[in-house]
């Protein structure tokens, strides 16, 4: 149940709304602890989710840094309190639009074979 | 602003044949595969002192240590003037999947075969010689580098046993009779480490919050926010040292319902700055896996992974916009990249566990055999894990469901 949905039945029913509201909490409070603790031991003996944190291990040196921040428009009662879709946080999350090139460097006068061969 | 950005259509995409710059980086011994002896008393019996990087002569006692690629080869020095694939000699395709080698005895003449799938030295079964493969293979086998053990195998048993222990509640009960740390192999495993020089264009949208307010409707209230929204662009330039891809197919495979291949992958990085130049003596009979993948094979993980890198160098320079940034368009061009193979230390404890419906998983304890980093599989007991969850839930319902009821008849 969401904020807003709960808002709605709080509106809906007054004062007997807001026991109501607690009741079903506590009604619903054994499975959501069930299935979050069932989530939790199961991810601690199996560590699916663990994985090489080569984005904070790997070194790296950034320069040449070029910004644009261009105002688009202003954007008015919002109910979110974020952007809706942020993923900057998230940087193993790929953006909807990829495009990743390999350059092809400066071949030198004879083919790519004199150099070493395609790989 | 935008001439001043790389023209998309100058570069192929990752996957294309690769027609490019290959400059290689020989890594090659020019020794013959064979008697490789002491260099003070001629003996082969030559093994890895534990916990050093260096060799030791079993008769003399001589000690030496193996040459750092970084010094001998100026691995992680001009990145940002890589142009094209450079490429090793470690790293170059794979152009034959012989394994068995065939070297002459110096010793005796006789003839000796080594499986180089999963060793690189053999001994003479006549004069008793440690033969080994000293230069690199067509077939992958010899990389580049190694990483020797410097955790013990008493370290490294100690280090899978608490990891154990600690989940032994829930843990299958065969599995908790069958566990014995002493089954733990020391392997050596195959991968590729990355330079790059890159260039990237990350596109987004910023929101700035200008404003909080709260509206009542009636006896409620939502809380509404104004923001200004930005289009925001973000191009740099990116040096990458040493990252680490795994360069074996069987391990490359992170399909974690399947494998538990990410335990494996969740002990690294390793200290790959410290590689010395390979050589057999440092393996002795632990097994290894043999690379079987070539550059193609693995580029596009590695790139990827730099462009997850990018992204997280960039996080920060993204702070004024409270509400956050949606990222649209992530652009990477990769403007040169070099490629070295090494074999890295693992304390692999394994443990097959097939399931209801037969499929059978592998369940891996690793211990990183530099850093002692150690990650696990148990395998879980689901008659357990479902009583446990089960005395969570009825423990939570003791409490709250009092409460619910009181509220209710109140």
């Amino acid at each position: 149940m969401d904020l807003s949905t709960a808002q709605v039945i709080l509106a809906s029913s007054g004062d007997g709304g807001d026991l109501f509201f607690v009741a079903a909490l506590a009604f619903a409070a054994p499975f959501v602890v069930g299935w979050y603790a069932h989530r939790q031991m199961y991810k601690r003996y199996r560590n699916q989710d663990k994985r090489y944190r080569y984005e904070h291990t790997t070194d790296a040196t950034m320069e040449d840094l070029q910004r644009w921040d261009t105002f688009t428009h202003e954007r008015r009662r919002l109910r979110n309190r974020t952007i809706e879709g942020e993923n900057a946080n998230s940087p193993e999350v790929r953006a909807p639009y990829v495009d990743l090139k390999e350059m092809t460097g400066e071949l030198d006068s004879g083919s790519a074979e004199e150099n070493g061969g395609a790989q | 602003m935008t001439e001043q950005l790389p023209n998309s259509d100058s570069a192929p995409a990752v996957g294309d044949a690769w027609t490019g710059r290959v400059t290689k980086l020989d890594t090659t011994t020019g020794a013959e595969h064979g008697r490789d002896s002491c260099p003070k008393c001629g003996s082969t019996e030559i093994s890895h002192k534990a916990g050093t990087m260096s060799l030791v002569c079993a008769f003399c006692r001589h000690e030496w240590t193996g040459q750092r690629l970084e010094d001998t080869h100026g691995l992680g020095e001009g990145i940002s003037s890589l142009s094209g694939r450079t490429v090793t000699s470690g790293a170059s395709a794979m152009d034959s999947d012989k394994n068995l080698i065939t070297m002459k005895c110096q010793g005796c003449g006789a003839e000796v075969t080594v499986d180089t799938a999963h060793a690189t030295q053999s001994r003479c079964h006549w004069c008793r010689s440690i033969l080994s493969i000293n230069d690199k293979l067509p077939n992958g086998a010899i990389p580049d580098g190694i990483l020797p053990f410097s955790l013990s195998k008493t370290e490294a048993m100690e280090r899978i046993t608490k990891f154990v222990s600690d989940r032994k509640m829930l843990a299958n009960p065969k599995f908790k009779a069958d566990f014995s740390a002493e089954q733990v192999r020391q392997v050596y495993l195959p991968y590729m480490v990355v330079d790059g020089n890159l260039h990237t264009r990350i596109h987004g949208v910023g929101e700035v919050q200008t404003r909080r307010y709260t509206v009542q409707h009636g006896k409620t209230s939502t809380t509404y926010y104004d923001a200004n929204e930005y289009q925001v662009v973000r191009q740099f330039d990116l040096h990458a040292d040493d990252l680490i891809v795994e360069s074996s197919a069987s391990k490359a495979d992170f399909a974690t319902q399947v494998s538990t291949n990410n335990i494996i992958n969740a002990i690294l990085p390793f200290d790959v700055k410290n590689m010395v130049a390979f050589d057999s003596n440092y393996m002795g009979e632990i097994q290894s896996e043999k690379r079987d993948m070539d550059i193609n094979d693995v580029a596009n993980t590695a790139y990827t992974r730099f462009l997850t890198l990018a992204r997280e160098r960039i996080r920060p320079d993204f702070a004024n916009y409270d509400r956050g940034v949606r990222i649209t368009h992530e652009e990477m061009w990769v403007r040169g990249s070099r490629w070295a193979t090494v074999y890295l230390p693992v304390w692999l404890y394994s443990y097959p566990e097939r399931d209801d419906d037969g499929r059978l998983t592998v369940h891996y304890v690793a211990v990183n055999g530099r850093s002692g980093s150690t990650m696990g599989s148990v395998p879980i007991s689901k008659s357990r894990l479902w009583g446990a969850t089960l005395g969570f839930a009825a423990g939570t319902a003791l409490i709250a469901w009092p409460i619910a009821f009181a509220t209710l008849l109140a």
